[in-house]
């Protein structure tokens, strides 16, 4: 049986195809189109996953379609009653609950049947199913689905079924983006940047922040005094500056003590919240496993508070948490509703996305005329550029089939060497331009985490904030509390990342590498090889590694990055979004 | 709590109620009531202060000058290549308005009608005029309006207008959207083409140049309109679309008279031609087909004025119909210019005139480069003409730019004419203009030959690079299509001509699998505001393309016939090979397909003829527009999500490059 999942209309929408019961390719949209988190229906990422699949058209059995419309549009709708019932001139034909299908059929060319699942059991479902559980209890956060905004529920061989939810407007993930929006962030999208200035500062405003929602059995309430989710510019309203005591900060201004107290507050406000949910869950569901999916499972330092402080033994965070992985999720249900079960075993490897044919890489650079090593086995290259990043190169490293999901694990990877105090500095300036206070990423090899990092579990998917073993000298990864997003690369999963790690450890006796994502600021994460090239060109990287070939920054000619910045100079994003649409 | 869960039961009844596609139509057309706020894509009156197109006015000592502000590259290729204009002192300052005939597209910046206006003016009153060139290639009517609107800061002497070629190809507002959709609904596609000219495009002139008029007076500038014209006897608009939503006897009848009607033009029959395009004419009230006929007909037979009456209405048949078309200037548009011209006593410079061969009235294509777009000589023409009434004198064309500079635009005209589908002569006409002008353009033309066939992005070509550094306009005409590659074109006739010319193709890596769906470009999928679908959707009877791979291989088809019947076939180098059995939903064949006789196989595969429920796809057009969605207007004959050839044989060739040392591993 053939299914696509598909999570569109949106935000970063997203495409997945399970072949009997094996989940097979996934991708996002952006990463064809370069238009970041593109929400249109993913033409580009349904053809890319059906050849990857090696699967036409005329062979999908069912599509699962990640949210129900008519219930969305009953949200939509209420978000501006009583007043009006039209809703607000930023829904002018926006509000068509018809436009998913009719889009499946206009624009993917499906003809088949069509099943919805709501949002959150797509949520659910792309986490438990991808889990390797039996059966497991199921937590969903996000901002909002149809109504629900967190889901309490449990899963097994029957499916995933929702026993409690909190429902809009009461809602964690807009909590968290009201306070984003108000330190000058961008809602939907820059929420990880006020977990990342969170250990800067101290909780001293969280008592402001706790009258913000009020506890109740078997839920939570936000205080609707202090937010206005219909308004268009703002999510918040002049009760909340007032609570807060500290004027909302406009993008681009200077980030001060305040603010990172600020994000202190509400990430610890976050974290309380959700151990009271994870708790409820477990009283609910008396399991050892926890399943967990939506944007806020993005917040990988709630996850560890939520693993090392929660009541489940086991935890697993889909990867991808956010919409666009509940693409996967849609299609797994729906497979499993018209039963075909998708696969028991747990996803070690997000690899499912686009991946350069054989040849391609080597046609790019020749045709470029740019010259290269080919180094032919994982053992050379490894050998290779572990040498350059031990010497303090910055690598660009293009391998394979893209990732599903906001982060890069090694296929669309930068790298260096997180012994160098100065390297997060230079990355920022070479090719990031991101705010300074955010922490970079480790990635590790798997056998050795725990020499490094205080983890007792694998993380292969960087969605683990772990402590820094003490002594170890890791600056340009380890957090200003100490702590780090680890990546563990296990040998089995990615043989050639993996021998990169051991061989860079070789040399250094740390088998551990910065790991950022391949993408400028603001783009999305390269997808083709000549995405690569360009980033590298447009960036300052020392380094390209494109599948076996080896560039290195002074071979290459001073015509392409002079074209390129002609044809097609890098603009850094310039839109701030301060306010949650929910259309 | 109680009001909380009343008011979700209400929206919950709502969206039951509004639910479904009446729901949403419903719902929209309440949206719409209620938000009364102008709609983004309308035009605004308020004045921008200080600014004119991409520049800040300035004080200066001669008078107000300008500035280029900060602007992205791709914006600023659209405008002049000017960073700073001074103030006009005591000259007459004469400010160039227009589209990108007025920038001299695939010329610009190194050949443009304003600095050929300027040498023509110096040359009849040296000194006596500033030229101040604020045309923008591809701008709207709306956004001319705004550089209208901010002309008086500059102080103008005179205006000259050159533009009407974009006139009928806007962004709909949603207004305008709905007025289309009850003409559509009400009178079928012809009535929606006739208030698209009604609604659209007659009121945005009028509004358009009614608000020069009020500049005019205001700042007491002269005014100056061009009267555009179109490359009608060489430009061919295609693919050429069967009538819309037209039931199957009558395309049955269509395709027939349009297959005998292209034998007979081949062969020259044209008394032939005539009477077939009388009948085609008769199946289709758009007739662009039937009117491109029977106007080459006709001037064969010598009757130019008939044959420029009916090469006109082919131009316009493509307008108002939504589907992508090149930029034109129609008979109402033009017709509009003279009338405005006329009505306040403005100076009229008429390029219908002053473009035509004056041995048969119709426009010479040697002025063109393209539809629209003038080649050297019809700059010089327009300056001199321009300038003629500018000052009253007599003033001579003088052919502007080296003959290296006009060489690499024939260059770029070939490749801009493949794109859009041009046939074999004219790009042929292109080439061998550009090849006569000396080795550096033979160069030129080897370096758009290895570009074709080069399978990387183009910004990467040292091929691309060679002609974007050696000319700045093809620096500014390529920068558009720099991320992609050019592989597409090898669908083209220029593959074919650049091979006559130039030699083989230069030698690629192997290609074990053609994608024939990724490699097809094809103005008719692209409807002007709509989306790319997941697969190729083919309204013409036909679809076609060349192999690349001369051994044969097997070509895998995934395709559907949405509203055919009985079968279609596929055939390679005109003899069939296969049959492909109508099917509304995706059916998958694979059709071994053997050796071709020549270098380049064409594979072609003849759909059957649509039988569609004619009044629900008039309904769905109807609903799309509602939406300010593209209606689909034109029935599809079938639609392929694969067609792949895996070749036969699998040629590991070595590339030219790797005998560079310095390229390729080490």
């Amino acid at each position: 049986m053939i299914v696509v999942g598909v999570s569109a209309l949106y935000h970063d929408s997203a495409c997945a195809v399970y072949v009997d019961g094996e989940l097979v390719a996934a991708a996002h949209e952006e990463r064809f189109s370069r238009a970041r988190f593109d929400p249109a229906m993913p033409v580009r990422a349904f053809r890319s996953c059906l050849r990857r699949a090696g699967v036409g058209v005329h062979e999908v059995d069912l599509v699962g379609y990640y949210e129900q419309p008519r219930e969305k549009l009953a949200r939509q709708l209420w978000t501006d009653l009583p007043r009006h019932v039209v809703g607000r001139p930023a829904a002018l034909l926006r509000l068509d609950a018809s436009r998913p299908l009719r889009e499946i059929r206009d624009l993917l060319g499906y003809d088949g049947p069509v099943e919805f699942v709501t949002h959150h059991e797509a949520h659910a479902a792309s986490a438990f199913y991808c889990s390797g559980f039996p059966d497991a209890a199921v937590l969903v956060v996000d901002a909002v689905g149809e109504w629900s905004t967190t889901s309490l529920g449990r899963a097994g061989e029957d499916g995933v079924e929702v026993l409690e939810d909190v429902r809009f407007p009461h809602s964690l993930g807009l909590l968290y983006s009201t306070l984003t929006s108000y330190l000058g962030f961008s809602v939907n999208s820059d929420e990880y940047k006020v977990m990342g200035l969170a250990p800067y500062g101290t909780p001293r405003h969280r008592d402001a922040m706790d009258a913000l929602v009020t506890e109740h059995e078997g839920g939570f309430a936000l205080d609707l005094d202090f937010f206005d989710f219909a308004d268009d510019r703002r999510m918040y309203t002049d009760a909340l500056v007032e609570a807060l005591g500290v004027p909302p900060r406009e993008p681009g201004d200077d980030v001060t003590r305040e603010h990172e107290d600020l994000a202190a507050s509400v990430q610890s406000l976050l974290e309380s919240l959700l151990l009271k949910q994870v708790d409820r869950l477990h009283r609910l569901v008396p399991s050892p496993r926890l399943c967990y999916a939506g944007g806020v499972a993005l917040n990988c330092v709630a996850n560890s508070v939520i693993r090392a402080k929660g009541p489940f033994r086991e935890v697993f965070v889909q990867p991808a948490a956010g919409d666009a992985g509940s693409a996967i999720g849609a299609a797994a249900l729906v497979a499993h509703r018209a039963g075909r079960r998708p696969t028991r075993e747990r996803l070690v490897d997000v690899r499912l996305g686009f991946a350069e044919p054989a040849g391609a890489c080597r046609a790019l650079l020749t045709g470029a005329g740019v010259p290269f090593t080919d180094l032919g086995s994982d053992a050379r290259l490894a050998d290779a550029v572990a040498g350059r990043l031990a010497g303090g190169a910055v690598v660009g490293w293009f391998q394979g089939a893209a990732e599903f999901g906001p982060r890069a694990l090694g296929s669309r990877s930068i790298l260096a060497d997180p012994r160098d105090a100065a390297m997060r500095d230079r990355i920022n300036a070479l090719v990031k331009k991101r705010e300074a206070f955010r922490p970079f990423a480790p990635a590790v090899a798997a056998e050795r985490a725990a020499e490094f990092f205080e983890l007792d579990v694998p993380s292969p998917f960087m969605l683990e904030t772990v402590r820094v073993v003490p002594g170890m000298e890791l600056p340009a990864i380890t957090h200003v509390d100490g702590s780090a997003r680890v990546q563990t690369v296990d040998a089995a999963v990615d043989p050639r990342f993996h021998a990169l790690l051991t061989a860079f450890g070789d040399r250094t006796g740390y088998p551990v590498l910065l790991n950022t994502s391949f993408n400028m600021r603001g783009e999305p994460i390269v997808n083709t090889a000549g995405d690569a090239l360009a980033c590298f060109l447009r960036s300052d990287l020392d380094v390209l590694v494109l599948d076996d070939l080896v560039v290195d920054r002074a071979d290459v000619p001073e015509r392409l990055r002079r074209r390129l910045a002609d044809v097609a100079p890098y603009r850094a994003p310039s839109i701030s979004e301060s306010v949650y649409t929910f259309f | 709590m109680r009001e909380h869960d009343d008011r979700v039961a209400r929206a919950n009844r709502l969206a039951a109620l509004f639910g479904d596609e009446a729901g949403a139509r419903a719902l929209a057309e309440a949206q719409k009531a209620a938000h009364v706020a102008p709609d983004p894509r309308d035009w605004t009156a308020e004045p921008s202060g200080n600014r004119v197109g991409i520049w800040r006015v300035v004080a200066g000592p001669g008078g107000p000058g300008l500035r280029r502000a900060n602007a992205p590259a791709a914006i600023r290729r659209l405008w002049a290549d000017a960073p700073e204009v001074g103030g006009k002192g005591d000259r007459a300052r004469v400010v160039l308005i227009g589209e990108s005939v007025a920038r001299g597209y695939l010329l610009d910046p190194v050949i443009t009608p304003a600095a050929a206006l300027q040498a023509a003016l110096d040359r009849c009153a040296p000194g006596a005029h500033q030229c101040v060139d604020l045309a923008r290639t591809g701008i709207e009517i709306r956004e001319l309006s705004a550089v209208v609107r901010d002309l008086p800061a500059l102080e103008p002497d005179e205006v000259v207008l050159v533009a009407g070629n974009n006139w009928s190809m806007h962004s709909l507002t949603h207004n305008e959207c709905d007025a289309l959709a009850d003409a559509l609904d009400r009178d079928g596609a012809e009535g929606m083409r006739a208030a698209y000219a009604e609604v659209v495009v007659a009121r945005r002139v009028e509004r358009f140049l009614s608000q020069l008029q009020g500049v005019a007076e205001r700042s007491g500038a002269r005014v100056t309109v061009v009267v555009p014209e179109f490359n009608l006897t060489e430009w061919e608009d295609l693919p050429l679309l069967p009538p819309p939503l037209a039931p199957a006897p009558v395309l049955e009848r269509w395709r027939s008279a349009r297959e005998r009607l292209a034998e007979a033009g081949v062969a020259g029959r044209w008394a032939e031609v005539v009477a077939l395009a009388d009948e085609l004419a008769g199946l289709d009230g758009f007739a662009a087909a039937a009117e491109r006929a029977r106007g080459r007909a006709l001037s064969a037979l010598g009757d130019h004025a008939a044959a420029r009456a009916a090469l006109e209405r082919a131009r316009d048949a493509a307008t108002g119909l939504l589907v992508r078309h090149t930029p034109r200037a129609t008979r109402q548009v033009q017709d509009a210019l003279r009338a405005f011209a006329a009505a306040h006593g403005h100076r009229l410079v008429d390029l219908t005139a002053d473009l035509a061969d004056p041995r048969t009235g119709l426009p010479d294509p040697a002025h063109f480069l393209d539809y629209c777009h003038l080649a050297p000589s019809g700059i010089a023409i327009l300056a001199a003409r321009l300038a003629g009434a500018l000052t009253g004198r007599p003033v001579g064309p003088e052919r502007p730019g080296t003959p290296e500079e006009v060489a690499a635009g024939h260059v770029l005209a070939a490749s801009h004419n493949a794109w859009l589908g041009q046939r074999g002569p004219v790009l042929r006409r292109h080439l061998a203009l550009a090849a006569e002008a000396g080795p550096a353009a033979r160069a030129h033309v080897q370096d758009l030959h290895r570009l074709v066939h080069d399978d990387v992005p183009a910004w990467t070509s040292e091929a691309f690079d060679r002609m974007c550094s050696a000319h700045r306009h093809a620096d500014r005409y390529f920068a558009a299509a720099a991320l992609g590659s050019f592989r597409q074109m090898r669908q083209t006739d220029l593959a074919g001509v650049l091979r006559d010319l130039v030699g083989p193709p230069p030698a690629g890596g192997h290609v074990p699998e053609h994608d024939l769906v990724a490699d097809r470009q094809d103005g008719a999928q692209a409807l002007t505001h709509g989306r790319e679908p997941a697969f190729f959707r083919c309204l013409e009877p036909r679809f076609g393309a060349r192999l690349h791979c001369a051994h044969g291989g097997v070509l895998r088809l995934v395709y559907r016939t949405p509203h055919g019947t009985g079968a279609g076939e596929v055939l390679l180098d005109g003899r069939a090979v296969a049959v492909l059995p109508a099917s509304r939903s995706w059916r998958e064949a694979d059709v071994p397909v053997g050796p071709a006789a020549g270098p380049d196989p064409v594979l072609e595969i003849r759909w059957p003829t649509p039988d569609a429920d004619l009044p629900a796809a008039r309904t769905a057009a109807v609903d799309s527009l509602r939406r300010a969605e593209p209606p689909l207007l034109h029935l599809a004959f079938g639609d392929l999500s694969e067609a792949t050839l895996r070749c036969a044989h699998e040629e590991p060739r070595t590339t030219a490059r790797d005998a560079s040392p310095a390229v390729g591993a080490r």
